[in-house]
């Protein structure tokens, strides 16, 4: 292509300045440039070249345009394609504005152009060019081709687009024309509602030709001549049977069309025939549509047509009615509307109408709707209301809320304030918090609760109310709702409080609202202030919400009290410091780690100092020197080995340097050893040189001592991956050959439904093209950028799996897992957030939680993990996606298939897989829910180091004797669960539910114990408050003391998911504790961390019965689990 | 301005416990529990074609397509049958929906066809390949009463354009508070998440070939203009020929503009004036463009930028404020302040419920029609190479004779609308 830019530009500005819109009568000098350099530049690379191009084309007038023409040639000439661009864009130029003179020039020429015989694509060209710019001068000219076979379908398109004039042409056409012109001719018409085009087609419609006659019965209904209605219903009545439902269509079409042009009697009694009339062979559909015409016909009592048909039995015709509802505006209809809500099945409907339809007259019988008995018709109220009136309707929205605690009102009322805006909404809510019901307000204090800095009063006013739901939502609320100066307030409820749940939601507000003071140092103030008349009990409460807000004044308090004489005040001291948000708490806690006299709260300290560490955003360097400082502080053993594992985290020199020491020491040197291959095999500062694997294999060649080489060695050679599975794994891929692999017949969806045959066929089809484009060299698996997935020829259902990958620059692929996309990779130059995400999920998170991709061109790892329809990866030894549910890609409304196989997916880009390994995980049994008791005998249960006869069973009840010792354990192991039983105590009676417990050992150590006892009689006076009935017994108090007396039957309601665990006994909530908080406890109690284990029953002394243990397995969290 | 409009009010209660009557037990006591299945046929089975035979929520019992290859492979699931004529399928009473897959020129003749038969609708993107279809499309579909959704999903499911760091759900909150200001710009391309330019330009060097046997190919063309047959008009790159539709902007336009007009508040209304800055357009193939740029009565604007990939452009600006990918804005607190905000009413995003209660799907004919008008105004106008002007109210263009003739087409006999 010629380039005449610097020309073009020169010529654009001169065009610009003399006004674009010149025409051929301008006296500016013709350019000096030829139809076909200009011809070179097609196509204008934007609107101004193109506006220069085609203002000179049309000034050289109609030989240049003729000259064009005659270059339309055969297809797929540069030539010919530039004639194809110039053409088009002329058309487009001359019909803009202000073109009138230059468009007569065009379709003058074109028309002189379509005088010459030339090959019929090139006329349809042309034609089509003029159907872009043609007007009434262009219909004779194209008239000449309707009776051409190939050229009559592109002149008769040209002429419905050209509309004014084509009507006589396609006439005089008509008689002449057969077969397919005749069917595009009649077609046309019809297009141009041509009313001189009845009286020749009426005929038509019995026509032996099929085509004509559909044909014309389209024609003449779209043509809306009244007189077509006789034709039609001959039709119906004698025409072909298959062809009645197009007559129906005809029908419909002629009453619109009679609609439109002022015929609402004809309308209306096609409408009327249709509905009156429905025929075994007509759906619903029809009687729908002919309700539309009856409305559409304008007629007074359509009204009453709309409100019989809501009467009807089939429901898509009632629905029709409501949405018809909207096109008969005024309050006369609404009246008749407000009069049928008075009875009948479909009042609900009618009401939820009224909202729509948006008429304010029904407003009044809305409002006394709210006060119908019947829910549904209530809640459509409201949402009418709402509709109606906007935030006029709140006051009684709110009044229904002062009669009613029904769920499905309050959430009527909740939706409806949800959608107005707060400023106009929070007074009149807040004026009504005193009136409302319990419940209700419960629900508006939550509401409150979602806006900031808004009036606190109310809500404080409501901590005081005597009903603990109310006091609860007020509590929650003030933490958004809540300003600075209620801090005092809620310091005092917190230091007061004897029920767990308002603690802990006390504690939370505390957290956010004292949280939104700007000056950090001022956050902790108000606590600060009420810490000095606090008891020890409440001082420890003050010390936890400092540990969340930090700030130096209450770090200097909080690091002085961790040498507090009062062990409990010592306790929470270090607890909340270990907790600390800054680094500033570093100091404070590594003396505690030096110098404290309880080992448990050492090794807190110590572990928060290496999380500040490791969670604040300072450079390596000098994470390095803290860790240092940690490792220098620890003392024994397992407390260095804490910090050596954070400075393996650090791939640094610096790091490897304060390591290697270790490596030397008894005890220490292979957890160092290890320490220092993990940073060795990853130096993040190792720049230039081999590559981190040969410098990791050489360090451990010259450092590590003989006795640990060989460990580390393993765990190096795990970590890089030399061709052997990892314990418990198996290898998927040989490296010699595909054995086990298979190619990609069709997705799950297409494969569960082909038969076994069609499968087999599609198999052996897909694995021809798989071995075609995927091959094993050398220990990888490759596969060379085209054809389809490599799948495992076996299906996985929980799994881990291991797999190495390697693309090239703008590769693309992914893992599917269960069959189904995908665990993604991909270039990261291309594709920033990098590799890893589950791509193809909409709901959840899809992307990697942070970039792990190594550099394009060398070997990554992922691990992944599936268990259920969760997933978690590891790329790099990174976690990038952390328990997100991956998504059905081929049905979005279903979960995860439960298995499938495992496929390397392929993307048009050449790619590497090796070291392939799985691990299977066995699948949890369905979740359990029912009766541990039978009521009859022990079924179920197994008595453990306890003697015969000491448990029994009695008119349903479970009991024990209460002296043989030992323990009642279900027969399976529990995780997660709700439990719930009856228990009843002779007085000083004392058993207790172990949970999680393994059949080994004290359960109350080797799992955990709920302790249930007597604590009114007075052998029991002295004990700790972590003794106490409803305790985790040695670990945490009740908050409260709920339990009754001897002989009263007791309820537990209990809850373990994870390291949560509550116990509410006679309602009311007495521990909610998070076992890792516990930790500390760990050596002495190891159950505190174990995830499962037997339910049991404690046989202590004396009698306690049991009944009604009914047990919920709770769903399965997987990050909890421990593989 | 969009404030002073109607609020819109939340409502998550049901229309009406309405119940469609699956076909085949026509006639029975009227009422079925939603837990019977109902059924669907898909018309188009070669591209998007295989994602509609997947589990949409009803059971597969037919599937139609005019290349055989692909009913062939279509038919080896179980229990289906195969029809290569539409109308056939449309025939059967035991289907109640019709999924349609077929390339954006046969969208509306199978629409109303679907529409007159009483099936239900779950339409491909784009809606339709002109205006006037859409027109038509709406009103058999109000006509007969039936249940219509378009299978893109960014207005009521997911993040935003794939990546902006919110759901339109939290974006039509922010636009209606005012919050940005107003008038504001919405800016689509490279940048915000989505390369306008990706894929499917047509070419201009097609020299005829024999039509392959197993292909129907005058059927495959229908309503649109004989062109000679090659491979590249048809399957998978149909798209950069504007006779089937328009290139990657027909392709997923309507996936990306339609939450645009949902945020703005702009389901009933189209802009008045769209102007494409691009190269000139062969009349039978796409190429690609730069920037076009649509202007709504009350100023806002929706840029759809081909160029400047790299650059960090606010998705949002209004005179107030500026809102970037990942919700990152000029206003402080911006998330908190979204999570204060009334809600939008809320909407059926489950087609089966459509199906079964008679309610309005979230992305019906209607809305649907006005987010398809964006991308066929958009066409008309980078087709033309001039700034076109639209009256919302008639849907045709302001003295522009040349572009109400791509708004409303003659197709070829013997196939019309209505």
């Amino acid at each position: 292509m010629i380039n005449f830019l610097p020309l073009s530009m020169t010529l654009i500005a001169a065009l610009i300045i003399s006004g674009c819109a010149s025409t051929t009568t301008s006296t500016a000098p013709a350019p000096p440039i030829s139809i076909d350099q200009l011809l070179g530049t097609m196509p204008a690379r934007d609107t101004v070249e193109a506006l220069w191009l085609y203002s000179s084309m049309t000034r050289m007038g109609p030989d240049a345009v003729m000259a064009i023409c005659k270059k339309l040639g055969p297809p797929a000439t540069e030539t010919s394609t530039q004639a194809e661009f110039a053409l088009q864009g002329l058309a487009s130029f001359v019909t803009a504005e202000g073109r009138e003179t230059e468009r007569m020039m065009f379709v003058g020429a074109l028309a002189k152009a379509l005088e010459v015989a030339r090959p019929p694509d090139q006329s349809t060209f042309i034609l089509g060019r003029l159907q872009v710019a043609g007007r009434g001068e262009s219909i004779a000219p194209i008239a000449r081709f309707l009776d051409d076979e190939r050229l009559s379908g592109p002149a008769a398109q040209a002429l419905v687009a050209i509309r004014d004039g084509a009507e006589a042409p396609l006439l005089a056409a008509l008689a002449a024309s057969h077969g397919n012109v005749r069917v595009m001719i009649i077609k046309s018409l019809g297009d141009l509602r041509s009313p001189g085009a009845f009286d020749p087609l009426r005929t038509e419609v019995a026509s032996q030709d099929p085509r004509i006659r559909l044909a014309a019965l389209y024609a003449l209904a779209n043509i809306g001549d009244s007189r077509t209605g006789d034709i039609l219903a001959k039709a119906a009545a004698e025409g072909p049977a298959n062809e009645r439902g197009e007559v129906t269509a005809c029908y419909l079409l002629l009453a619109r069309r009679e609609a439109e042009t002022g015929d609402a009697a004809g309308a209306l009694s096609i409408g009327r025939m249709l509905y009156d009339r429905p025929t075994a062979t007509e759906g619903v559909q029809v009687r729908a549509a002919a309700l539309e015409v009856i409305v559409r016909s304008k007629s007074e009592s359509a009204i009453d047509d709309l409100i019989a048909a809501m009467a009807d039995s089939n429901g898509q015709i009632r629905s029709a009615a409501l949405r018809l509802a909207s096109r008969i505006p005024g309050t006369t209809a609404t009246r008749r509307w407000v009069a049928a809500t008075e009875r009948g099945a479909t009042r609900r409907e009618i009401v939820s109408m009224l909202g729509t339809r948006g008429d304010g007259s029904a407003y009044p019988a809305v409002i006394s709707l709210m006060g119908d008995a019947d829910a549904g018709v209530r809640e459509a109220a409201v949402d009418a209301a709402v509709r109606l009136k906007g935030e006029e309707s709140v006051p009684l929205l709110l009044s229904l809320l002062e009669r009613s605690s029904e769920a499905s009102d309050i959430t009527a009322v909740r939706m409806a304030l949800e959608s107005l805006p707060r400023e106009r909404v929070i007074p009149p809510v807040v004026a009504s918090l005193s009136r409302v019901t319990p419940a209700a307000c419960v629900m508006l204090v939550d509401h409150l609760g979602r806006f900031a800095d808004t009036l606190s009063g109310p809500l404080i006013g409501l901590t005081k109310s005597a009903v603990p739901s109310v006091r609860l939502a007020a509590l929650r609320a003030l933490g958004a709702a809540g300003k600075e100066a209620d801090a005092p307030r809620l310091i005092a409820l917190l230091l007061g409080t004897e029920s767990e749940a308002e603690r802990a939601a006390t504690e939370k507000s505390l957290v956010s609202l004292c949280g939104r003071i700007p000056d950090p140092e001022n956050r902790s103030d108000g606590l600060l202030a009420a810490y000095r008349a606090a008891t020890p009990v409440q001082r420890a409460r003050l010390f936890r919400v400092m540990g969340r807000l930090g700030g130096s004044k209450a770090l200097s308090l909080v690091s002085a009290e961790t040498r507090s004489k009062d062990p409990d005040l010592h306790d929470a001291a270090v607890r909340a410091l270990a907790d600390w948000p800054t680094l500033d708490a570093f100091d404070s806690l590594l003396v505690v780690a030096r110098s404290d006299g309880n080992l448990n709260l050492r090794v807190l300290a110590l572990r928060g100092a290496v999380r500040l560490v490791a969670n604040s955003p300072i450079p390596p360097a000098a994470a390095v020197r803290y860790h240092a400082r940690t490792l220098a502080a620890a003392v024994r053993p397992d407390e260095k080995r804490l910090a050596l594992g954070a400075l393996a985290n650090i791939r640094t020199s610096e790091a490897l340097r304060e390591v290697i020491p270790y490596i030397s020491d008894d005890s220490l040197g292979l957890d160092a050893a290890m320490a220092a291959g993990t940073i060795a095999s990853g130096r993040a500062d190792e720049k230039d040189g081999p590559g981190s694997a040969q410098v990791a294999r050489a360090f451990i060649e010259s450092m590590v001592p003989g006795r640990f080489r060989s460990r580390v060695e393993h765990n190096f050679d795990a970590a890089e991956g030399m061709g052997e599975p990892p314990e418990g794994f198996k290898a998927l891929f040989s490296g010699r050959n595909l054995d086990g692999w298979k190619g990609l017949a069709g997705n799950p969806v297409l494969r569960a439904n082909m038969t076994p045959e069609q499968l087999a066929v599609a198999q052996a089809r897909a694995d021809s093209v798989m071995k075609a484009h995927w091959s094993a060299s050398d220990g990888i698996l490759v596969f060379d950028g085209r054809g389809e997935n490599i799948c495992t020829d076996t299906d996985y259902t929980d799994f881990e799996l291991m797999v190495d990958w390697k693309i090239e620059k703008n590769g693309d692929s992914g893992i599917y897992l269960r069959g189904s996309p995908q665990v993604q990779i991909w270039d990261p130059s291309q594709w920033p957030e990098g590799s890893g995400g589950l791509y193809n999920n909409e709901k959840n998170p899809s992307k990697p939680l942070v970039r792990a991709d190594v550099a394009v061109g060398q070997w990554n790892r992922f691990r992944i993990r599936m268990i259920g329809e969760r997933v978690t990866v590891w790329l790099n030894n990174v976690m990038v996606v952390d328990s997100v549910v991956l998504e059905n890609y081929w049905d979005r409304s279903i979960p995860i298939f439960s298995s499938g196989q495992i496929e390397l997916q392929s993307h048009s880009s050449p790619l590497c897989f090796r070291n392939i390994f799985i691990r299977e995980i066995p699948v949890r049994s369905p979740l359990f829910t029912g009766n541990l008791f039978n009521g009859l005998d022990l079924t179920g249960w197994k008595l453990i180091d306890g003697k015969d006869g000491n448990w029994g069973v009695e008119q349903g009840l479970l009991y024990t004797t209460g002296d043989g010792g030992g323990w009642l354990s279900t027969a399976r192991e529990y995780d997660n669960f709700s439990l719930d039983l009856d228990f009843r105590l002779s007085e000083g009676g004392n058993s207790g539910v172990f949970l999680r417990s393994p059949r080994q050992g004290d359960p109350a150590y080797t799992g955990m114990e709920i302790q249930v006892l007597d604590d009114y009689a007075d052998e029991y006076a002295s004990l700790q408050p972590w003794q106490n009935c409803g305790s985790i017994y040695g670990v945490q108090a009740p908050s409260l003391r709920a339990s009754k007396k001897a002989h009263e039957w007791q309820h537990y309601h209990i809850v373990a998911v994870g390291p949560h665990v509550s116990v509410t006994l006679n309602d009311q909530l007495i521990v909610d504790a998070d076992l890792t908080s516990h930790m500390d406890k760990e050596s002495t109690h190891p159950g505190l961390k174990r995830r499962s284990g037997f339910i049991g029953l404690q046989s202590h002394t004396r009698r306690v019965e049991y009944r009604n243990i009914t047990l919920k397995e709770l769903a399965w969290k997987e990050e909890n689990d421990t593989h | 301005m969009a404030l002073t409009r109607r609020t819109f009010i939340t409502s998550a209660l049901a229309l009406g416990a309405f119940t469609i009557v699956p076909r085949r037990v026509l006639g029975g006591p009227g009422f079925t529990p939603p837990s019977d299945e109902l059924t669907k046929g898909v018309i188009g089975i070669g591209g998007m074609g295989h994602w509609h035979l997947g589990n949409t929520g009803e059971r597969l019992v037919a599937v139609c397509d005019v290349d055989e290859e692909h009913l062939q492979e279509g038919m080896r699931i179980g229990g289906v049958k195969g029809y290569h004529d539409f109308r056939e399928l449309l025939e059967r009473k035991d289907i109640d929906v019709v999924h349609i897959a077929t390339p954006p020129h046969w969208h509306a003749l199978i629409s109303i066809a679907a529409a007159k038969a009483g099936k239900d609708i779950w339409c491909e993107k784009p809606m339709t390949r002109t205006i006037a279809e859409g027109e038509k499309v709406v009103e058999a579909v109000g006509a007969y009463s039936r249940m219509f959704r378009v299978n893109t999903w960014f207005r009521f499911s997911g993040d935003l354009f794939y990546d902006s760091g919110g759901t339109a759900r939290q974006y039509r909150k922010l636009m209606r508070s005012g919050l940005l200001g107003w008038p504001v710009t919405v800016t689509i391309g490279a940048a915000t998440g989505f390369n306008w330019k990706f894929y499917h330009s047509g070419r201009t060097d097609l020299t005829p070939r024999w039509i392959p046997p197993q292909l129907d190919y005058d059927f495959w063309l229908g309503p649109a203009p004989y062109k000679p047959y090659h491979p590249h008009r048809v399957h998978y790159t149909f798209r950069g020929y504007w006779d089937y539709d328009g290139g990657g902007l027909g392709d997923m336009g309507q996936h990306y503009l339609d939450p645009v007009q949902y945020i703005l508040g702009k389901d009933d209304e189209s802009p008045v004036a769209v102007e494409a800055d691009a190269p000139a357009q062969h009349p039978e193939a796409v190429s690609s463009f730069r920037r076009i740029l649509i202007t709504y009565a009350d100023g806002c604007r929706v840029i759809l930028e081909g160029e400047r990939e790299k650059d960090d452009i606010p998705f949002i600006e209004g005179p107030e404020g500026k809102l970037y990918k990942d919700l990152r804005s000029t206003i402080v607190n911006l998330k908190e302040k979204i999570a204060q905000l009334p809600e939008p009413e809320s909407v059926v995003t489950d087609f089966m419920e459509s199906v079964r209660t008679r309610k309005k799907f979230a992305l019906n004919e209607t809305n649907a029609h006005r987010s398809a008008t964006l991308v066929n105004l958009c066409k008309i106008s980078w087709q033309l190479g001039r700034p076109v002007h639209f009256d919302p109210a008639t849907q045709r263009c302001k003295n522009d004779e040349a572009a109400n003739r791509l708004i409303d087409p003659p197709m070829r006999a013997p196939w019309h609308l209505s």
